[in-house]
C-alpha cells in the first residue's frame, strides 16, 4: 500500500479513529500492530513471513542477550541474529546478483549456476537493518533488552516506516510504546502539516520530474548534452523530492497517532562538503552506517590508511545496500572515495588555494560537492555501466541530439532552486506554518489542491520500494 | 463563553477562511493551466453526442490548444452546413480532434488557408474527428453526413499507427468473427443527456472549477482494493490493481476487419474516398532514432485493399521521413510530452494539410 492511495487514508482514518476512542494502551498497539500486518501483505501477503522470522528471531535473541554475561554466548547470539538477518536479504535480495556476477569465474570450472525466480521483498532492506540495530544495541548494552513481544513486533513492523524507512531505533522508538496514543489536535495539525508537504514533494515534484526524466535516461544516445546536464540535476531534484517525500509522509502519519520519529533529510543539496551531505542525506540510513560498520570497523582511530579503507568499505556496502547492482556498489565507492578525498584535503588544510573568503569557499565547496553527487547519480540512476558512461560522455562533450526541456521540469528545478537558497539565505530556518496563522491553511490546501489534480496520469512507485 | 471555545472557533474560521482563499487561487491557476471540461449534447441529425457547440475547449495536459466547438462536432467551424461550396470532410479519432493545437494550426483550418491562396475554387475542409473512434465508426456516420451536409465530395479518413483493433464498444461500431464471417453491428449513444449533469459542468466552468468535473471522473474509475495482495517476480513491485491486460488481435485480424470496412464504405457512399496515413515516423526505441514505418506489412495490405476498391491510399511515411532529416524534428509531440511521441503538432498538421491540397489540386 502506498501513502498516496486513496485506500491509505481510509485505512489511516479508520485507525486513528479507533485509535482516539480505545484509551487501553494493550489494545492500542494491538490495533496498530494488525494495521501494520495489513498494510505489508497488502502487497504480499506471504512475504509476512519474513517480517515475523526477524521479529521472533531478535526478540529471543534480545531475551537472551539479556540472560547471559558470558562473552562467547552474547557473540554467538549476536552472530545468529545478524546471520539471520543478512541471510534473509542475501537471498531474497543479493542470490542472483552474486550467482550473475560470479557467474563467469565459476562457470569454467564446471560450476553450474542457475538463478531464482525470487520476489524482492519490500522494505527488507529497512526492516532487517533495523532489528539488527536492536540486537547489536542490546549486545554493547547501549539499550535495554525489550521484554514485551507486542512492542517488539510493533517496533519492526510500525507501518509508516516499514517499507521505506525511516529506520527508527529502538532506543527512539520502544520507550515511546509505553503510553497510551492521545490523538491530540496540535499532534495531528503537524502530522498532516508534514505529511502533506511530503505528499507534494512525491506526487507534484517528484513525479512530474519523473516524466521529463525517465525518458532521457532510456535513450540518452538521442539527446543532446545541455539536455543530459538539466535531465542529471532533475533527477537528483527527483530522488530527493520522492525519498525525502515519503520519509516526510512516514513522519507525519506517526506524528498523528502521537510517535515523533527524527528527520530523514536536511536538505542535502546545500552541503558544502562530502561528510555535510551525508549528514543531510538520508539521516538514519547514514547514521547506521557510521555507528554499527564505520565505527566497529575502527573510525577514523587507526590512523589514516585504515581510516580510508573504513571510509570505502562503509560506503560499498552502503551502495551495495541500495541495490543488487555493480553501479550502486561503484556509486558508493565514488562516495567513499569523495569522503577519503575530502579527508586528503582536511589534513593537508589547503588554506592558500587562492580562495580568502569564507563565501568564496562555500561556492566552490558547494560546487565541487553538487558536481561530485551528480556524476554519482548517473551510475545510481542508468542501470548499467555502459549507459553511466555513454550519458557521462555525451554530457560532457554536450553531445548534439534532441533539445528537450520539458516545461513542468523546468518550474520545478526553478522552484526547488529558489527555495534552497531561501532555505540558505534564512540560515537554515522552515518555514513556520502555525496552526492559527491564515498562511498555514492556505499553502496546505493549495499544495492539496496541486497533489489531487495535477498528478502525473501514469503511475509511479517510490523509487526507494526498490531498496 | 470559554477561552478554548473562541479559540477553536477562531481556528475553524482561519482555516475556512483559508481553504476559500486557496480554492480561488487554484481556480484561477486552472483557469490557466488545466483542461477544461464541456457538457455533451444529442445531435438527433447525426445522432451522434457531441461537444455543445459555441463552447470553447481549453487542452493543456499536451500540448497548449483552444478549440471551438462547432456545429454536428465539427471543429474550428461554428457551422459548416452554412459554408458554401463543396466540401471535404476528414474523419478521424483525437489526431483529427486536435486539442493539443490551436483552431488555426489543425489540419482542416490549415488545409483551407492553403487551398484558398493556390485555388479559386471553394473547398473546405471539416474535421469530424472524436478521441476514441475508429474506422468501423466513420463507415457509419460518413453516410448520415452526406444527407446533413451538402454539396459534399469526399471522405478522407485519417488512419496512424497507434490505431488498435476493432474491440467491442459500448458506443460505436463494432466487428466480430462468427465463424469464418465477420459481422457488423453499431452500438448508437444514448439520446438523452442528463440536464442536471449538463448545468452542473456548466456552473463548474464558470467558476473555473472545471477540474472537479476531472476529479469526479478519476474517483468514478478508482479501482479499489482491500483484499490482500500477491505479487509477481519483478523488481520493483506493482500493485495489482494498477497492471493492464494488454490484448492485442492477431494480424489476420486486423487485415481482414480492415478489408470488411473498406467494402462497406465503398459500398454505402459514392463520394471520394481517401485514406491518409500518418505512420509513427520517426521514433525513438532502445536509443535509436528509426525513421521505417513500423506496420509496413498491414498498411501494405491495407492498400491493396483500397486500391481493389477504388480508394486513394496516401502514405505520409516518406513525407515524414523528410521532414525528420532535414529538419532533425518529428511531426509528433510538445514540448510538455515526450520527444516524438503522441500526437500531431502543428507542423505535422501542415504536412497533411500540404498532402491533400495537393491531392485534390489535381482532382480538379
Amino acid at each position: 500500500m502506498l501513502f498516496s492511495q486513496l485506500e491509505y487514508f481510509v485505512l489511516f482514518v479508520i485507525i486513528v479513529i479507533l485509535i482516539g476512542v480505545i484509551r487501553k494502551n494493550v489494545i492500542q498497539k494491538t490495533i496498530l500492530l494488525v494495521a501494520s500486518y495489513y498494510f505489508y501483505a497488502y502487497w504480499d501477503w506471504r512475504f509476512l513471513s519474513l517480517i515475523l522470522i526477524s521479529t521472533a528471531v531478535d526478540y529471543f535473541t534480545g531475551l537472551l542477550l539479556g540472560k547471559t554475561e558470558n562473552t562467547r554466548k552474547r557473540k554467538i547470539l549476536l552472530f545468529i541474529s545478524v546471520l539471520v538477518n543478512l541471510g534473509l536479504l542475501g537471498v531474497f535480495k543479493y542470490y542472483n546478483f552474486f550467482i550473475s556476477s560470479f557467474a563467469d569465474v565459476l562457470t569454467p570450472f564446471g560450476f553450474k549456476t542457475g538463478s531464482l525466480e525470487i520476489i524482492l521483498p519490500i522494505g527488507i532492506s529497512f526492516y532487517t537493518f533495523q532489528t539488527m540495530s536492536y540486537t547489536i544495541d542490546v549486545y554493547r548494552k547501549k539499550l535495554d533488552v525489550c521484554h514485551n513481544l507486542l512492542d517488539f513486533a510493533l517496533f519492526v513492523a510500525f507501518f509508516p516506516q516499514l517499507v521505506a524507512g525511516p529506520i527508527v531505533r529502538a532506543a527512539h522508538f520502544i520507550p515511546q510504546l509505553k503510553r497510551p496514543r492521545h490523538i491530540h489536535l496540535l499532534n495531528i495539525y503537524c502530522g498532516v502539516r508534514i505529511f502533506i508537504m511530503g505528499l507534494f514533494k512525491k506526487v507534484v515534484l517528484a513525479d512530474n520530474l519523473a516524466s521529463f526524466v525517465d525518458p532521457v535516461f532510456e535513450n540518452p544516445s538521442v539527446f543532446s548534452g545541455p539536455t543530459l546536464w538539466f535531465a542529471i540535476i532533475a533527477y537528483a531534484l527527483q530522488i530527493y523530492a520522492d525519498f525525502s517525500g515519503y520519509s516526510e509522509m512516514a513522519i507525519g502519519s506517526a506524528r498523528i497517532l502521537g510517535f515523533v520519529f527524527p528527520r530523514n533529510f536536511n536538505m542535502p543539496y546545500i552541503a558544502k562538503n562530502f561528510s555535510e551531505f551525508w549528514q543531510r542525506w538520508h539521516i538514519s540510513l547514514s547514521s547506521w552506517l557510521r555507528d554499527y560498520l564505520y565505527i566497529p570497523l575502527g573510525g577514523n582511530r587507526k590512523g589514516p590508511s585504515r581510516t580510508f579503507i573504513n571510509l570505502m568499505l562503509t560506503m560499498l556496502l552502503g551502495g551495495l545496500w541500495h541495490g543488487a547492482a555493480w553501479t550502486f556498489i561503484f556509486w558508493g565507492g565514488l562516495h567513499g572515495a569523495a569522503l577519503s578525498i575530502q579527508r586528503v584535503v582536511d589534513m593537508v588544510k589547503f588554506k592558500n588555494v587562492g580562495i580568502s573568503s569564507k563565501f568564496m569557499k562555500g561556492i566552490v565547496g558547494w560546487a565541487v560537492t553538487f558536481l561530485t553527487v551528480l556524476i554519482a547519480w548517473v551510475f545510481f540512476r542508468a542501470q548499467t555501466f555502459e549507459k553511466s558512461i555513454l550519458y557521462l560522455k555525451r554530457m560532457f562533450l554536450m553531445s548534439s541530439g534532441i533539445s528537450w526541456f520539458y516545461p513542468m521540469a523546468v518550474i520545478i528545478v526553478i522552484g526547488m532552486f529558489i527555495a534552497h537558497v531561501f532555505f540558505v539565505l534564512n540560515h537554515e530556518k522552515r518555514l513556520k506554518l502555525p496552526i492559527n496563522n491564515i498562511i498555514s491553511p492556505i499553502i496546505l490546501f493549495f499544495m492539496l489542491f496541486l497533489v489531487i489534480v495535477f498528478h502525473p496520469t501514469s503511475f509511479n512507485p517510490f523509487i526507494y520500494f526498490q531498496f | 463563553m470559554s477561552k478554548s471555545f473562541h479559540f477553536y472557533l477562531k481556528l475553524l474560521f482561519i482555516w475556512i477562511t483559508g481553504f476559500a482563499i486557496a480554492l480561488i487561487l487554484f481556480c484561477l491557476l486552472c483557469l490557466f493551466c488545466h483542461n477544461s471540461m464541456e457538457p455533451n449534447v444529442y445531435v438527433p441529425e447525426v445522432e451522434r453526442l457531441i461537444p455543445e457547440p459555441g463552447l470553447e475547449h481549453r487542452h493543456r495536459h499536451e500540448g497548449w490548444g483552444k478549440t471551438q466547438y462547432g456545429e454536428l462536432g465539427v471543429y474550428g467551424i461554428e457551422d459548416i452546413r452554412q459554408v458554401p461550396g463543396d466540401k471535404v470532410l476528414l474523419w478521424g479519432d483525437s489526431y483529427v480532434e486536435a486539442l493539443e493545437v490551436n483552431d488555426p494550426e489543425k489540419t482542416t483550418m490549415q488545409f483551407n488557408e492553403l487551398w484558398k491562396e493556390k485555388n479559386k475554387t471553394a473547398l473546405t475542409c471539416a474535421g469530424v474527428g472524436a478521441s476514441g473512434t475508429h474506422l468501423a465508426d466513420y463507415v457509419h456516420y460518413a453516410p448520415i453526413y452526406e444527407k446533413v451536409i451538402p454539396d459534399v465530395k469526399a471522405h478522407v479518413v485519417f488512419l496512424h499507427s497507434d490505431m488498435v483493433g476493432f474491440k467491442d464498444k459500448k458506443v460505436g461500431g463494432c466487428l466480430k468473427y462468427d465463424g469464418d464471417q465477420i459481422s457488423y453491428w453499431f452500438n448508437p449513444p444514448r439520446k438523452h443527456v442528463s440536464s442536471r449533469k449538463s448545468k452542473l459542468i456548466e456552473f463548474l466552468r464558470f467558476f473555473g472549477m472545471d477540474f472537479l468535473w476531472w476529479i469526479y471522473n478519476d474517483l468514478r474509475n478508482y479501482n479499489w482494493r482491500f483484499t490482500l495482495g500477491r505479487s509477481g517476480v519483478t523488481d520493483i513491485p506493482v500493485l495489482p490493481q494498477f497492471k493492464k491486460p494488454h490484448r492485442m488481435k492477431n494480424a489476420d485480424w486486423h487485415r481482414n476487419g480492415y478489408d470488411f470496412l473498406i467494402k462497406k464504405f465503398r459500398a454505402d457512399t459514392d463520394k471520394e474516398i481517401v485514406f491518409i496515413y500518418a505512420p509513427h515516423v520517426p521514433y525513438i526505441h532502445e536509443g535509436k532514432i528509426y525513421d521505417q514505418d513500423r506496420s509496413a506489412e498491414l498498411i501494405k495490405e491495407i492498400t491493396e485493399s483500397c486500391k481493389q476498391h477504388g480508394i486513394t491510399f496516401i502514405n505520409m511515411e516518406k513525407t515524414f521521413r523528410d521532414y525528420y532529416l532535414k529538419t532533425g524534428k518529428s511531426p509528433r509531440g510538445f514540448p510538455n510530452s515526450r520527444p516524438f511521441m503522441g500526437h500531431l503538432n502543428p507542423e505535422g498538421h501542415r504536412l497533411i494539410a500540404e498532402k491533400l491540397v495537393e491531392h485534390f489540386k489535381d482532382k480538379k
